[in-house]
């Protein structure tokens, strides 16, 4: 059970890297798209 | 499933409001004045929070979002490829690889050899090592994934990391500062020597954007081993103790534990050096990152309980202090000598 957890705990991670590389090139299309312009700061 | 949605509703509100606090007191004039930036505010919110309000541990519902600090990161470090010429990444890394190339195995060894002095069990001391020569937390449970160690180790090892982290953060620039050392070394310095990829970027930032650049490119270079290492952790016990992890050790291990995010990282860097950016979308892509750092920053904070010190033991603090200190110097010599 606990080695179950941990190998789903790992799978999340790694595709977390995945989701965080898609997630990130998408505001980047959407900013080159111009349906993001200005973000505050 | 309405307690749990509520649950992570407020934790994404705590984790929000400390970032928005730490780039508002960031704007302030004692902050211009003293120069401290949004990443400083953020990480000493999220650790007083955590140390105050959440003394006794943060609540099992609350943890699984302050952890998503990782997720962050990660999508801030895809955007910050936008505002990076390909070329500059290119020479940085090589550098930045030579420095890795050198410490990652001082580092790893220097805790198996200090783990032996003072009576770690050698499974402890070579996910502490992992975590301590590559990039922290994830190397710490690919190196304890590969060599079948128990969880508590783990444990050990990403409290030990996160807050030997948190001084350094302080510690770093104060040096910087003091000697006047040139962003590109402090870069290289914090890249090479600091374990958390979150801290080096936050650490980096803190002295300047250059130096946060050239550390967050150096840590790049050593996050990308982190599957090569969990490979020959896994085949050292595979060959060792055979009857330790009782798997097949595959090569493929390299490539699924790579970081895939630096890729588009890498992407980002490529398309925005043939030009396909204007000035307009880098900055609409900077300040996206910067709030996604702030997250990121909140959480490291929140994530940094100073009573997980229990149970580690003073033989492991002896370890991580000595490998914390020697570690920094040979990235101090080296990011002096090739940067």
């Amino acid at each position: 059970m606990a080695r179950k957890k941990r190998e789903n705990k790992q799978a999340l991670r790694l595709s977390q890297d995945w989701l965080a590389l898609i997630l990130g090139l998408l505001l980047a299309v959407l900013v080159y798209l111009g349906i993001i312009t200005r973000v505050p700061w | 499933m309405v307690k749990r949605t509520s649950s992570f509703l407020l934790g994404y509100i705590v984790l929000a409001l400390i970032a928005f606090s730490g780039w508002w007191l960031s704007k302030t004039e004692f902050s211009s004045a003293y120069g401290l930036e949004y990443v400083l505010w953020a990480i000493i919110l999220g650790l007083v929070v955590r140390n105050t309000v959440f003394y006794r541990g943060v609540p099992e519902r609350l943890q699984p979002v302050f952890g998503t600090y990782e997720f962050w990161i990660k999508m801030g470090l895809v955007l910050l490829g936008a505002k990076l010429n390909f070329w500059y990444v290119i020479s940085v890394g090589a550098r930045g690889l030579i420095i890795t190339a050198l410490c990652v195995p001082f580092a790893f060894f220097l805790v198996q050899w200090l783990g032996d002095r003072y009576g770690l069990p050698r499974k402890f001391s070579h996910v502490l090592g992992a975590g301590i020569a590559i990039c922290g937390v994830s190397a710490a449970i690919a190196a304890a994934a590969a060599i079948g160690a128990e969880k508590k180790y783990v444990t050990y090892t990403i409290a030990l990391l996160l807050i030997f982290g948190v001084p350094l953060i302080l510690l770093y620039p104060a040096i910087a500062y003091a000697i006047n050392l040139p962003p590109a070394v402090y870069g290289a310095w914090t890249g090479g020597s600091m374990d958390n990829t979150a801290q080096v970027v936050a650490t980096g930032f803190i002295y300047g954007e250059d130096a946060g650049k050239i550390a967050t490119i150096v840590k790049f270079g050593n996050n990308t081993l982190i599957g090569v290492v969990a490979f020959l952790l896994a085949l050292f016990y595979a060959t060792r103790e055979s009857k330790a992890i009782g798997k097949r050790v595959s090569p493929f291990v390299i490539w699924r534990r790579f970081p895939k995010f630096i890729l588009g990282f890498v992407l980002l860097s490529v398309l925005a050096t043939i030009g396909l950016f204007t000035e307009a979308h880098v900055s609409a892509m900077t300040n996206l990152y910067k709030w996604f750092f702030a997250l990121t920053f909140a959480g490291v904070g929140l994530e940094t309980g100073i009573g997980e010190f229990k149970g580690i033991g003073k033989s492991g603090l002896y370890v991580m202090s000595i490998a914390t200190v020697l570690l920094s110097i040979l990235a101090f010599i080296l990011g002096n000598i090739l940067f």
